[in-house]
């Protein structure tokens, strides 16, 4: 009964084996010694070579947090993997290579030809520079910052070594830590007072290959009363070959400023994709998580937003689509730590043939604060009858002038839907696609407008064979 | 009679309960016993070994200040039978109500599900398996036939004087279509006992039984109840349990709800009021194993002072159980800015013809509702009190039997006004 249509890429036919000459190359597995030559190669600091020991010795102490989480965990290979591939020649691969079902998905995602090609790995750089070079002198005019991780730490450090790795500590958790021994590439961001930017910033905008690299590390500052929005990812499906990826991302929101962060991800279906992503927002601040999850065989991800300064604001909106052989374990974490902080979490969540999506959450207000307020919903949309999702929210809530509360609520498209769609002429897959993305409409809403029409195409994509 | 005497004074005062020594002494006093209890004694107590050595992170005791359960401080087992007392209230021969010890004397045959049910498996395994090795003392009610429900069976367990632990291991099997009302009261006869009552409850229903239990609990504000409970429900069966926690230092429920055949109904409510540093840490599981099945659970908290509940819930939704309709509701009122309600309300579902939800509040009094009351002449006390009762009665209104109902609310009135 169920033919779910995936977007999976057999990688033994597909032949992806670079045998591209690296400029640089730790070889496989990790150790000291890779940690040293990633730390040489980017000719750091020694403060930052010790701040990546130390995360090394925090990675191998911990133990995978398997008594909460999917024992999937323990497929994860650590010494079969890159940690780190040459900067600058990125491996390449002909447009004949890529599979037809990608390049068909491509065709009806709608995707600009360029992007097809960095999407699919053909091209390293994607070849933007005349259409956004506008952009990145508006930008340079307005002070904003806007450089990779590497340069970020190297040329400005009075401004990013004062929050690197404070929102999210080395010692977080398991996958921090690899990060912190291991990271190369993501973004570093930096809005000066008063900057409101009108455009969302893109991974795409800066011209590096690192830019989606394994271990990525972004850092966003929003100075005081500023804005600004950053996207991350993409609808097409993204070619990887490596299995792990494992990134950290911390913003911080000073006093009134503003910050968006929208990930739309959908990697290949054996990626286990477990990223930590927390915030700090400061007095009158707001931060928003927008978030969907459609690819890779495990993500956990649970966006946090540590409400630090009075009247902060804090919010996640997530949908997670869980097709045959994923796990979308997602959800939100909302620590209130000054008075008058509010917090929503809205989440939805779709599994279609054997997938499972989770939601797990953590809301904690003190007892010493005074009116707090949180918000959580989470709803779960079961496509088939071996569909699986669960809740696992976790609420700590102290004195008697704060409100919290959570609700959710797990349901299927009824019969009665499906066969009135019927009637009207429509197929029963079509009918489906209607009503999952009636189902997650009011969020995809909250999506820039380039993503929300790619997402909705998206779901009937992934919903073609799901029914009948 | 024999058993009785020899084991109400085990001369062994240089071992504790949980050493190995003390064990092996305790089964050797009780060899006589019929072998299955043997074996089953001595599973528990190696299960409880296994269980002590390995010491991980358990998430079943997230949130939980788990030390006050710790059985460190606990130098001795309570004498034998101090602890239970039963009062049938119907002369009705189709129901036998006896106590553990006495039947293991007479017809231990008619014990065997105490080793064929489970526990209900929810984190406090230590308590469960001391529980399974040591018990000597436990209730068992057993009905045939169908009959009219008569006067409600009434068990009373008492606290333990300080330092002392009893463990009471309980029995309910009702057969086809039986109908019983059951009040199970927690009592201390003084305020300074401070003992643990570790007590576990295994009850199998059949075909179309209904089983309504209420129980008390007022154990002193040093008492400690570890209380585990498995509720095995079969066909068109239902069960309805209304659980008043109204005393005790710090009480840890487990309660495990299994639907296993098709038109089984599990309804579970629960009211905490929190006084002082009083502790509700609560565990439920509701498990659809069948189709067609429904539970309900409600568990509603009023914390005051430095009070502190621990609500864990989880609905399982088994992949055959299609058509289940599920609930689990958990409201928190906290009176107090040091009061404390922690939450964890979960899901697992695998089949997908469900009606499934969860909520959890946590919140005060409406400043407004207050308000109106104060402005009709009522001192504020007495206004929240009023809104507070207001806010329990809903568990209360689950209670079916009028009788019942009536007596689970003056409770409440009193442990208020107290």
């Amino acid at each position: 009964m169920v033919s779910s249509t995936q977007l999976e890429v057999d990688r033994e036919k597909g032949n992806f084996h670079y045998d591209t000459e690296y400029a640089f190359d730790a070889g496989i597995g990790l150790s000291e010694d890779v940690v040293r030559y990633i730390s040489n190669v980017k000719e750091e600091d020694s403060w930052l070579l010790d701040f990546r020991l130390k995360a090394l010795q925090s990675f191998c102490k911990k133990p995978l947090p398997t008594h909460w989480a999917t024992k999937d965990l323990e497929n994860i290979n650590f010494d079969a993997i890159r940690y780190y591939l040459a900067k600058g020649q990125q491996p390449s691969r002909t447009w004949e290579e890529v599979p037809d079902e990608i390049k068909q998905t491509f065709e009806r995602l709608g995707i600009p030809e360029q992007e097809r090609k960095f999407l699919a790995g053909v091209e390293a750089q994607f070849d933007s520079e005349a259409a956004y070079s506008r952009m990145k002198e508006d930008l340079e005019k307005q002070g904003v910052l806007f450089v990779g991780s590497t340069q970020g730490l190297k040329e400005y450090p009075e401004v990013f070594k004062k929050w690197f790795g404070k929102v999210i500590p080395i010692s977080d958790n398991k996958f921090s830590a690899l990060n912190g021994a291991v990271f190369s590439g993501g973004s570093f961001i930096y809005v000066p007072p008063g900057v409101k930017l009108a455009q969302p910033l893109q991974a795409y905008f800066r011209i590096n290959a690192e830019n989606f690299g394994q271990f990525e590390r972004t850092l966003i500052i929003a100075d005081e009363g500023s804005e600004v929005m950053y996207m991350e990812g993409c609808t097409a499906p993204k070619f990887e070959t490596s299995t792990l990826h494992s990134a950290v991302v911390e913003l911080v929101a000073l006093k009134g400023a503003k910050i968006q962060y929208v990930t739309v991800q959908n990697w290949s279906n054996n990626v286990f994709n477990l990223v930590t992503k927390r915030a700090f927002a400061e007095e009158e601040a707001e931060v928003r998580w927008i978030d969907c999850n459609i690819g890779s065989r495990l993500t956990m991800k649970y966006p946090g937003v540590v409400l630090r300064g009075r009247k902060a604001r804090g919010e996640v909106v997530s949908i997670a689509l869980a097709n045959d052989g994923q796990h979308q374990d997602t959800g939100a974490k909302m620590v209130h730590a000054a008075d008058e902080t509010t917090s929503n979490v809205v989440s939805k969540s779709i599994s279609i043939g054997r997938g499972r999506a989770s939601y797990r959450g953590l809301v904690q207000i003190p007892g010493h604060l005074r009116g707090c307020k949180n918000n959580t919903e989470c709803d779960a949309l079961l496509i088939n009858s071996n569909s699986q999702t669960d809740t696992y929210p976790a609420i700590s809530v102290q004195g008697d002038d704060n409100s919290v509360q959570h609700e959710a609520s797990v349901s299927k498209v009824s019969a009665e839907q499906i066969f009135y769609m019927q009637q009207r002429g429509l197929g029963e897959a079509e009918a489906m696609s209607l009503c999952v993305n009636g189902f997650v409409n009011d969020l995809i809403r909250e999506f820039p407008m380039e993503y929300s029409v790619e997402l909705k195409r998206l779901i009937d994509l992934e919903m073609e064979g799901s029914v009948g | 009679m024999v058993g009785l005497a020899k084991s109400s004074t085990l001369p062994m005062p240089s071992f504790q309960f949980h050493q190995p020594e003390f064990f092996s002494r305790f089964s050797e006093l009780r060899s006589w016993e019929p072998g299955w209890l043997v074996d089953f004694r001595k599973d528990c107590w190696e299960a409880y070994a296994r269980s002590t050595a390995q010491k991980s992170k358990d998430e079943r005791w997230r949130f939980s200040p788990r030390s006050r359960f710790s059985m460190n401080r606990l130098e001795s087992l309570a004498e034998n039978g101090e602890s239970l007392s039963v009062e049938s209230g119907s002369s009705d021969p189709s129901i036998a109500l006896s106590l553990l010890d006495r039947l293991i004397l007479d017809e231990p045959h008619s014990l065997v599900e105490l080793a064929k049910i489970e526990g209900p498996c929810l984190g406090a395994d230590d308590f469960q398996n001391l529980t399974g090795a040591y018990a000597e003392s436990g209730y068992v009610v057993r009905a045939k036939e169908s009959n009219q429900a008569g006067n409600p069976i009434v068990i009373e367990h008492h606290e333990p004087a300080s330092s002392k632990i009893a463990f009471h291991h309980n029995l309910i099997v009702l057969e086809d279509n039986v109908e019983l009302f059951l009040i199970e009261k927690f009592v201390s006869s003084s305020n300074r006992l401070g003992g643990t009552l570790s007590n576990l409850l295994k009850v199998r229903l059949g075909s179309g039984a209904r089983l309504h239990r209420l129980v008390l609990q007022n154990f002193s504000d040093q008492g400690t109840l570890v209380e585990m409970e498995n509720f095995e429900i079969g066909k068109d069966a239902s069960l309805h349990s209304a659980n008043l926690h109204l005393g005790g230092a710090q009480t840890r429920v487990e309660s495990k709800g299994v639907l296993r055949e098709p038109g089984s109904h599990f309804a579970y409510g629960s009211v905490f009021v929190g006084k002082n540093e009083g502790l509700l840490d609560q565990r439920t599981l509701q498990v659809h194993a069948a189709p067609h099945c429904t539970s309900d659970l409600l568990c509603k908290n009023v914390l005051r002072n430095h009070s502190k509940s621990v609500f864990s819930g989880l609905i399982k939704v088994e992949e055959k159980a299609q058509f289940t309709d599920a609930y689990q509701t958990n409201r928190n009122l906290l009176l107090d800015p040091e009061a404390k309600a922690d939450s964890l309300p979960g899901l697992e579902i695998l089949a997908n013809e469900v009606k499934c939800s969860h909520g959890a509040t946590t919140s005060r009094i409406n400043p407004q509702e207050l308000f109106y009351l104060q402005s009709r002449g009522l001192p504020q006390s007495l206004s929240q009190q009023l809104i507070a009762l207001g806010f329990m009665q809903e568990v209360l209104d689950g209670i079916a039997n009028e009788e019942l109902r009536a007596l689970a609310r003056s409770e409440l009135d009193k442990s208020f006004t107290s």
